[in-house]
């Protein structure tokens, strides 16, 4: 229910991966920092980078 | 009039004028004034009267005259001079100005430079485990998460929203070396004080029971440059202050799931945060980017960030984590660790120094680890050998929530009259009895774990597996502990095991839905007494009041398990 409820009126599936590439749930999680740090297909990104991913601004991985 | 006569009137009466001129004293000059003869306009006649046909001729100025041009003209400079002076002003007003706004230029960058570099030197982040606990089965034991103490058994569906959790990170990098961190964190007061008095009849209740607080959990200061010149060591840290130990914070990133279990020495008592010195980094030998090696040691306070110091010892800790074929990210691919730590119990030098034959919770304590991991980014599965000395005592075992006899009260109904068990009981020292008390398995348990001479073996693994297409991961974590295993049958050996699912939300957040449950595996037993004494328990002495049982066995030694479920959230930013 909390997740429905989170995944508003966008007609998707809320427990399906979408948007652009690397997503946060596809990517490893390899320090809880400030900010948290990803790996995603071998490269180094922070939760600020890919939330910018995901909405749509291009961004500098490491 | 002919040409002559014109001409001596003209002279007649110059002489007239220059002759009432003589040099004026200033007491007697008399007043100028205006001289006026009339011009015939025909004839050209100069007369000394009005006539007709004649028109004024003014000679010299009267004295209004000469004042009021006197006065214009002393006006008149007067406002030039104040003309000049205002102008002067002013020029020296745009020279001051030109000369302040050319000061205020070269000062203007220096703050815009501090002001709009301040948010390169400083980082803000906050979080927050917040969870919905049920408890199908309640039951004593460590805690699953902080600040969560839930009753004990025979409370069956208890449940509660807690706050395990919140941080609010500050750092604070001045230059690219160094690093100010200053973390506050929540946590819970437990323990009632005596109300406060005021006045003769005056008074008002604690409130330090129970409260949410607040208080320090990492406050250091990190150097970062100390191996730059170094290639194979580059990125290697030193650090002082109150700070994540080489175990802990190393295995708890690499779980990913500290939002909803203690890694294994967590839970067994072994805090988070030391105050100490510490050095850490990795080992880079062939020039890459891989590394083969990462480590950290150091030395620290016997007792934890939460804990004043009292002993004149310290503790050492180091881990050493090695990747034989080399890790391109933190902790990918194949990874052997070792985890050596080793102090003494945290009291002041006199008592500390006193010989005992059983130094009790005293004594000095080992924690060892052998780690097997393996890292990619969709899955990881790790698996653990713990062994300890002495690091496991009551205090542990109840972290969560254990009976009133472990911490001062006695429970149940003391038999005062005869014998009970081999013990005389009276009045003044009545007897504990089973099985309405916890008093004498408490006493068993503190023999067991406090003695100072007990071992510790433990089996952990833990991992995690993200669905494919999904923002759903997989979860679960088996803990298996033998808190003395010098003891042939200890009814405390457990099994922890949680076993959930997760959904990422975003990068900021995170919930979690699984299973916890801490299990006394051993069927339900009694402990002949004449074995417990070989451990330390005294038959017949007195323990929080009454007397302890002298002949036969004690009863029901086994614990009641605990069963939970949760739904955990994270925000971390």
């Amino acid at each position: 229910m909390l997740i429905i409820a989170l995944s508003g009126c966008s007609g998707r599936n809320p427990l399906l991966s979408y948007g652009p590439h690397p997503r946060a749930e596809e990517c490893a999680q390899i320090q809880q920092a400030t900010p948290t740090k990803y790996i995603c297909d071998g490269k180094l990104y922070t939760s600020v980078q890919l939330s910018d991913i995901r909405n749509g601004q291009p961004v500098a991985s490491k | 009039m002919n040409r002559g006569w014109k001409i001596g009137l003209a002279v007649l009466v110059s002489f007239a004028l220059l002759g009432t001129g003589r040099p004026s004293l200033a007491q007697d000059t008399p007043a100028p004034k205006a001289t006026t003869l009339w011009v015939d306009q025909k004839t050209g006649q100069v007369f000394v009267r009005p006539g007709r046909g004649r028109v004024a001729m003014n000679f010299g100025a009267s004295a209004e005259q000469i004042e009021e041009e006197v006065e214009q003209r002393t006006q008149q400079r007067t406002q030039d001079a104040v003309r000049a002076a205002v102008a002067e002003t002013a020029a020296q007003q745009r020279f001051d100005n030109a000369e302040l706004q050319r000061q205020v230029d070269q000062i203007k960058p220096a703050w815009t430079s501090y002001v709009s570099n301040f948010q390169n030197k400083f980082r803000l982040g906050a979080l927050a485990y917040l969870d919905y606990g049920l408890c199908t089965h309640t039951g004593f034991g460590p805690q699953f998460l902080e600040n969560m103490n839930p009753p004990g058994p025979y409370n069956n569906l208890y449940n509660s929203f807690d706050i395990n959790r919140v941080y609010l990170n500050t750092y604070f990098t001045p230059t690219d070396e160094l690093t100010f961190r200053f973390t506050p964190e929540i946590y819970r007061a437990n323990g009632t004080a005596t109300a406060d008095k005021t006045g003769a009849n005056s008074g008002f209740a604690s409130n330090l029971d129970g409260s949410l607080n607040v208080r320090m959990k990492y406050a250091y200061v990190q150097y970062s440059g100390l191996f730059d010149r170094l290639p194979t060591l580059k990125g290697g840290t030193v650090t002082a202050g109150a700070q994540q130990n080489p175990l802990l914070g190393w295995e708890e990133d690499f779980s990913q799931y500290r939002f909803v279990y203690l890694s294994p020495w967590n839970y067994l008592g072994l805090s988070s945060s030391q105050i100490g010195l510490q050095f850490a980094g990795p080992f880079k030998p062939y020039g890459g980017e891989q590394t083969y090696l990462d480590y950290a040691f150091g030395a620290y306070d016997n007792g934890n960030f939460s804990t004043p110091e009292q002993s004149n010892t310290k503790q050492v800790m180091g881990r050493v984590t090695a990747y034989p074929f080399g890790s391109a990210w933190r902790y990918q691919g194949l990874g052997l660790t070792g985890f050596y730590n080793y102090g003494y119990g945290n009291v002041a030098p006199d008592i500390g120094s006193v010989p005992t034959l059983l130094k009790g919770s005293i004594a000095h304590f080992t924690r060892m680890s052998a780690i097997l991991s393996y890292a990619a980014e969709q899955w990881n599965a790790l698996g653990e050998f713990d062994y300890g000395q002495n690091a496991f005592q009551l205090g542990n075992l109840y972290r969560g929530s254990g009976p009133l006899d472990a911490f001062g009260t006695a429970t149940g109904t003391g038999q005062t009259l005869g014998k009970y068990a081999g013990t005389t009981c009276s009045t003044n020292k009545p007897c504990y009895t089973y099985p309405n008390s916890y008093g004498p398995q408490t006493a068993l348990y503190q023999a067991f774990l406090n003695n100072g001479r007990t071992r510790q073996i433990g089996l952990d693994f833990l991992g995690h597996y993200h669905i494919p297409g999904t923002k759903l991961t997989a979860f679960g974590m088996f803990q298996w502990f033998m808190p003395n295993d010098n003891v042939n049958k200890n009814p405390l050996d457990f099994q922890r095991f949680v076993a959930g699912v997760s959904y990422q939300y975003n990068e900021y957040l995170r919930f979690a839905l699984d299973s916890q449950n801490l299990l006394f595996y051993h069927s339900q037993f009694s402990v002949p007494i004449s074995y417990a004494s070989k451990f330390g328990y005294v038959p017949g002495s007195t323990f929080n009041g009454r007397g302890l049982p002298t002949k036969g066995s004690i009863p029901n030694t086994v614990p009641l398990d605990t069963h939970a479920i949760f739904l955990n959230m994270e925000f971390a930013y």
